[in-house]
C-alpha cells in the first residue's frame, strides 16, 4: 500500500490508528502488527509468507542466542544462520536475475530468469536490514533478546517505516514496545500529525508535480513500455537535460525524504521516536557532509555494521580506504541491483577517499564553491542513478550533459516549472523549518497551515494520474 | 473522562485532524456513488468483485485502491481545486496534458509519437496508399490537422510540440497519385477571422472548419457545394469538451455546438461476422437530441461512432465515407451532393472495409481522419485487401 492515496489516508490509517488507540495496552502490539500486516501484504499478497519466515527465522534465532548464552560456538552458528535468512532473501529476490544476466552476457550463457524474484517484496531492503540488526545486537549482547513474537513482529513490519525507512534499529524501539501503558502522549501524536503532512506534501506537490518536468523528456514508462511520450532525451538541448537533470534530483530527495518524513511522522502517532533520516542534504558544503545529511540511517546501519567491524579507522590508512570501498559498494548495489548502481557506489568511494586525503580541509575554508562543487558532484551522480531508467540511456545522458548540443530549448519548461522549481529549490534550504518554528507558536496560523497542505495534499492526490513509485528497486 | 477532555483541548490541532480523518472516512464510505464522471468524461471504477484469484495476482486490491480513489467523497471538487491550484499557485501553462492557449484555446500536448504508433502510421500510410490504387479514381483521403498546427501562436511560448507539419507532408507525398485534401493552406488563411475548433474540445466547429473541410472536398471533386447562412444552424450551449477535462481550466467559458437542421434520416445498421448490414437498429434524424442535453455534447452527431451507417440524400450516387468522429459534424453537408451515404467507423465495424467495397457499388470514398487518429489507431487492418479480392 502506498502513503500518498485515499485508500491508505480515509480508510487504513484512521482504520489502523482506531483499532490501536482502542485496543487493551497489552494488545496494542498485536494489533499494530495485523495491520502492517495488511499492509504489507495488499500488493503483493503472495508475499506474505516471505514476511513470515523471515520473522521466525531472526526470532528464533535471537532467542535461542539467549538461551545458550555460555556457548559462543552455538551463538556464532545462529548469528551466521539469521544473517544467512535474512540475506538470501534479499539476495534471491533483489539479485538473483540480475546475476544471472551479468553471468548470461560474461560467458555468453542463456540461463533463464527466476520468475518468482522478477517483482520485489515491497520494502525488503528495509526490513532485512532491520532483522540483521536485530540479531547482531543480540549476538553482541548490545540488546537482550525478544521473547515475545507479536512484540518482534510488530516491530519488523511496522508500517511506517516499511516501505522506505527510516532504518530503525531493534534497540532504538525495543524499550518503547514494552511500554504498555501510556506509549504515547498527546503532544507527540500532535507532532507527529504535522511531520507527517509534512512528509505528505513533500511527497505529492513537490516529488510528484516537479517530476513531471522529467518526464516530459524521458516519457513516462511502466515497466518497460512507454506509457506518454515524452520529447525524448536524444531531441533535448543540453540545458534542458541539465534541467531535468535537476528536477529528477528535487523528484528524488522530496520523494525519499517526503516518504520518511511521514513514516516518521506516523511514528510518532503510535508512540515511537524514529531516528531522523534526511538533514537538508543539498545544502551540504562537502560529499562527506552530503552523506551525513541524506539517507542517515542507511549510512549509520553500514558504519555500525560493516565499517567498523572491518576495523573502520583504526587499522591504517590503507586498511581503511579498502573498508571504504567495501562500504560503498554495498551501499551503491543496496540502491538497485544493476552495474550502475554499483558504478554510483563506487563514484561515491572515490570521491569522499578524496575528500578524506586532503580536499576536506580546503572544503572546509570555502565558502561558497564547496556548495557549488557539492551540488554538482551530487547532480553527476544522480545521472549515474538513473542512468539505466527505461529511456534514459547512461551514455547518451553523460553525452547530453557534457557535450554541448542542440534541441527542444528550456524555455518553456523554465516557464511552466518556474514557480514549483522555487518552491522545490526553497525547500531545500533551512528557509521554511525556520518559518515554520515562528508560525508554530501561534495555534491558529498552525493549524490553517497544516490544514492547507492537507486538503492541497488530497486534492493532488485525487487528481494524479501518473504517481511514480521510486522504491519498486529498492 | 472530563479531565481527559480537558486535557484535548489543549491540542486542537490534533483533535481537528482526527475529526478530519474519521469524519472523512464516513462520510466518504457514505458519498454515492457514480457509474460515470461527465467531468473526466470516462466510466468511474466500482467496487471489485472478490476472488482470491484476483487477491492472489494483486488485482482485487489494486482495483480497490482505483475504486476509492474513482468515487471519492466531493471528487469533482477535489478535482477542481487541485486545478486551480495549479493555475493560480503554481502559474502553470500545461495541466493533465492540455496546454492552455491564448483566447482560452485549449491544446492537447502531443511531445511525440510513441514508437508503437511509429509503427502504426507507417502501417496506415502504407494501407491508404494500397486501398487509394485499388480503387483508382474513387478515393479521397482528407486528414484534419490539428488545432495546435493551425494555431501554433496560440499555443503557450515555446511549447515543444510534435512535428506535425513534417509528418503530414510525409503522408501526402507517400499517397502520389491519389486525391488528397490537405486542409493546412485552407485552414491557416481562415484561421484568424473563423472559429475553425472548439476551444475546449479537439474537434472542428461544424460551421468553421467542418464547413470549409467540405468547401475544399467538393472543390477537389468538382461538386457544387450546400449554402448555408447563419440561419440554417441551430446551437447547443455549454459545451465542454474532452480536452477541458484533462485540465478543467478556471476560468474557461464553455463552447456552443452549431448543427445543420436539416430532415434527411439515417440508419444504424446491426452487422453481420463479415460486416454485411443484416437490418436496422434504428432510423431517425441525424441528430441524437438527447445526447445535448448530456455532457458528452459532441455525440449528438450521426449517433457517434456507429460502425455502419447510411444516410439518405437530395443529390446523386453513393459515396462511402471511412471516418473517425471528425466526420460527424461534417458528412451532414454530403447530404446535398450525393443519394446516400454510407459511413464505417472502422474501430467500430471491425471487419474488412475492402469487403465491404467489393459486395457494395460506391461512386467515391472518402477516408477522413483527424491526423490524431491516423497516427495512434489502427486503421490499415481494415483497408487491406480482402481474401476475397481474388
Amino acid at each position: 500500500m502506498i502513503f500518498s492515496t485515499i485508500l491508505f489516508l480515509f480508510r487504513f490509517l484512521p482504520i489502523t490508528l482506531a483499532l490501536y488507540y482502542l485496543a487493551p495496552a497489552k494488545l496494542k502490539n498485536l494489533a499494530l502488527f495485523l495491520c502492517s500486516l495488511v499492509f504489507y501484504s495488499w500488493g503483493e499478497v503472495k508475499f506474505f509468507p516471505v514476511m513470515v519466515v523471515l520473522i521466525l527465522i531472526n526470532y528464533t534465532c535471537g532467542f535461542l542466542m539467549e538461551k545458550f548464552d555460555s556457548s559462543v560456538k552455538a551463538r556464532r552458528v545462529l548469528l551466521v544462520l539469521s544473517i544467512v535468512g535474512s540475506l538470501s532473501m534479499l539476495v534471491f529476490f533483489k539479485y538473483s536475475n540480475f546475476l544471472i544476466s551479468t553471468v548470461n552476457s560474461l560467458f555468453g550463457l542463456s540461463i533463464g530468469l527466476i520468475e518468482a524474484a522478477t517483482v520485489l517484496p515491497l520494502g525488503i531492503s528495509f526490513y532485512t536490514f532491520q532483522t540483521m540488526s536485530y540479531s547482531i545486537d543480540v549476538y553482541r549482547r548490545d540488546v537482550p533478546a525478544e521473547h515475545n513474537i507479536i512484540d518482534f513482529g510488530a516491530y519488523v513490519v511496522m508500517f511506517p517505516q516499511l516501505i522506505a525507512g527510516p532504518i530503525v534499529k531493534y534497540r532504538d524501539v525495543a524499550a518503547q514496545l514494552h511500554v504498555y501503558k501510556d506509549r504515547y502522549r498527546l503532544a507527540q501524536i500532535q507532532d507527529g500529525i504535522c511531520l507527517f503532512v509534512f512528509g505528505l506534501a513533500k511527497k505529492v506537490l513537490l516529488a510528484d508535480m516537479i517530476s513531471q518536468l522529467w518526464y516530459d523528456i524521458i516519457g513516462q514508462w511502466s515497466g518497460g513500455t512507454l506509457d506518454v511520450a515524452g520529447i525524448g532525451l536524444e531531441n533535448a538541448s543540453t540545458p534542458l537535460v541539465w534541467l531535468g537533470l535537476l528536477a529528477y534530483s528535487l523528484q528524488l530527495y522530496f520523494d525519499f525524504s517526503g516518504y520518511s518524513l511521514m513514516g516518521i511522522g506516523m511514528g510518532k502517532m503510535l508512540g515511537f521516536d524514529f531516528p531522523m533520516n534526511f538533514n537538508l542534504p543539498y545544502i551540504a558544503s562537502s560529499i562527506t557532509d552530503f552523506w551525513r545529511r541524506w539517507h542517515i540511517t542507511l549510512s549509520s546501519w553500514f558504519k555500525e555494521y560493516v565499517y567498523i567491524p572491518l576495523g573502520g579507522n583504526r587499522r591504517g590508512i590503507k586498511r581503511q580506504i579498502f573498508n571504504m570501498f567495501v562500504v560503498w559498494a554495498l551501499t551503491g548495489i543496496w540502491h538497485g541491483a544493476d552495474w550502475n548502481f554499483v558504478l554510483w557506489g563506487i563514484y561515491y568511494f572515490v570521491l569522499l577517499t578524496i575528500e578524506k586525503v586532503f580536499l576536506l580541509d580546503k572544503l572546509k575554508k570555502g565558502k561558497v564553491w564547496p556548495h557549488v562543487y557539492t551540488l554538482f558532484l551530487v547532480a553527476v551522480g544522480w545521472a549515474l542513478f538513473v542512468g539505466n531508467e527505461s529511456g534514459v540511456g547512461l551514455s547518451l545522458l553523460f553525452q547530453k550533459l557534457f557535450i554541448p548540443s542542440g534541441g527542444v530549448g528550456c524555455l518553456y519548461f523554465l516557464r511552466n516549472y518556474g514557480v514549483l522549481l522555487a518552491v522545490c529549490i526553497a525547500c531545500c534550504t533551512p528557509l521554511p523549518l525556520k518559518i515554520y518554528d515562528k508560525i508554530k507558536e501561534n495555534t491558529f496560523m498552525r493549524i490553517a497551515l497544516v490544514g492547507l497542505l492537507l486538503i492541497l495534499c488530497i486534492a493532488y492526490i485525487v487528481a494524479s494520474t501518473n504517481t511514480p513509485f521510486l522504491y519498486f528497486r529498492f | 473522562m472530563k479531565e481527559k477532555w480537558n486535557e484535548l483541548k489543549k491540542y486542537p490541532l490534533l483533535v481537528l485532524f482526527f475529526v478530519l480523518l474519521f469524519g472523512f472516512m464516513f462520510l466518504d464510505m457514505a458519498w454515492p456513488k457514480r457509474a460515470y464522471s461527465d467531468l473526466e468524461r470516462r466510466d468511474l471504477a466500482q467496487v471489485p468483485d472478490f476472488s482470491l484469484t484476483k487477491l492472489f495476482e494483486n488485482v482485487w486490491t489494486s482495483e480497490y485502491d482505483k475504486y476509492t480513489k474513482d468515487q471519492v467523497a466531493g471528487r469533482d471538487m477535489w478535482l477542481r481545486l487541485q486545478s486551480r491550484s495549479e493555475s493560480l499557485v503554481f502559474q502553470k501553462e500545461e495541466i493533465g496534458g492540455a496546454l492552455l492557449g491564448d483566447d482560452e484555446m485549449l491544446f492537447t500536448q502531443t511531445l511525440a509519437l510513441k514508437p508503437t504508433e511509429e509503427r502504426i502510421l507507417k502501417g496506415n500510410i502504407q494501407q491508404t496508399s494500397l486501398f487509394a490504387m485499388r480503387y483508382p479514381g474513387q478515393v479521397t483521403l482528407m486528414l484534419t490537422p490539428s488545432a495546435s498546427t493551425i494555431y501554433p501562436d496560440l499555443l503557450p511560448a515555446n511549447a515543444p510540440m510534435l512535428d506535425e507539419n513534417a509528418l503530414l507532408d510525409t503522408i501526402f507525398e507517400m499517397h502520389e497519385g491519389t486525391n488528397c485534401i490537405d486542409l493546412r493552406e485552407t485552414f491557416g488563411a481562415a484561421a484568424e477571422d473563423t472559429q475553425l475548433y472548439y476551444k475546449t474540445d479537439h474537434h472542428w466547429t461544424t460551421d468553421g472548419g467542418a464547413y470549409l473541410a467540405y468547401q475544399e472536398y467538393c472543390r477537389s471533386l468538382g461538386l457544387t457545394p450546400m449554402e448555408v447562412s447563419e440561419e440554417d444552424f441551430k446551437h447547443v450551449e455549454d459545451f465542454w469538451g474532452t480536452t477541458y477535462s484533462k485540465c478543467l481550466r478556471w476560468d474557461q467559458t464553455p463552447d456552443t455546438i452549431a448543427y445543420l437542421d436539416i430532415p434527411n434520416q439515417l440508419t444504424v445498421w446491426q452487422t453481420n461476422a463479415v460486416g454485411e448490414p443484416s437490418e436496422p437498429k434504428f432510423t431517425s434524424g441525424l441528430y441524437e437530441m438527447e445526447k445535448a442535453e448530456t455532457a458528452d455534447k459532441y455525440a449528438m452527431f450521426l449517433y457517434g461512432n456507429q460502425g455502419y451507417t447510411t444516410i439518405e440524400g437530395n443529390g446523386e450516387g453513393r459515396v462511402l465515407v471511412v471516418k473517425d468522429s471528425y466526420a460527424n459534424s461534417f458528412v451532414p453537408y454530403l447530404t446535398a451532393n450525393y443519394a446516400e451515404i454510407c459511413m464505417v467507423d472502422p474501430r467500430s465495424y471491425r471487419n474488412s472495409i475492402d469487403a465491404l467495397m467489393q459486395r457494395e457499388q460506391f461512386d467515391q470514398v472518402l477516408l477522413l481522419f483527424s491526423f490524431q487518429t491516423y497516427s495512434t489507431t489502427n486503421i490499415a487492418s481494415y483497408l487491406a485487401a480482402s481474401a476475397s479480392a481474388d
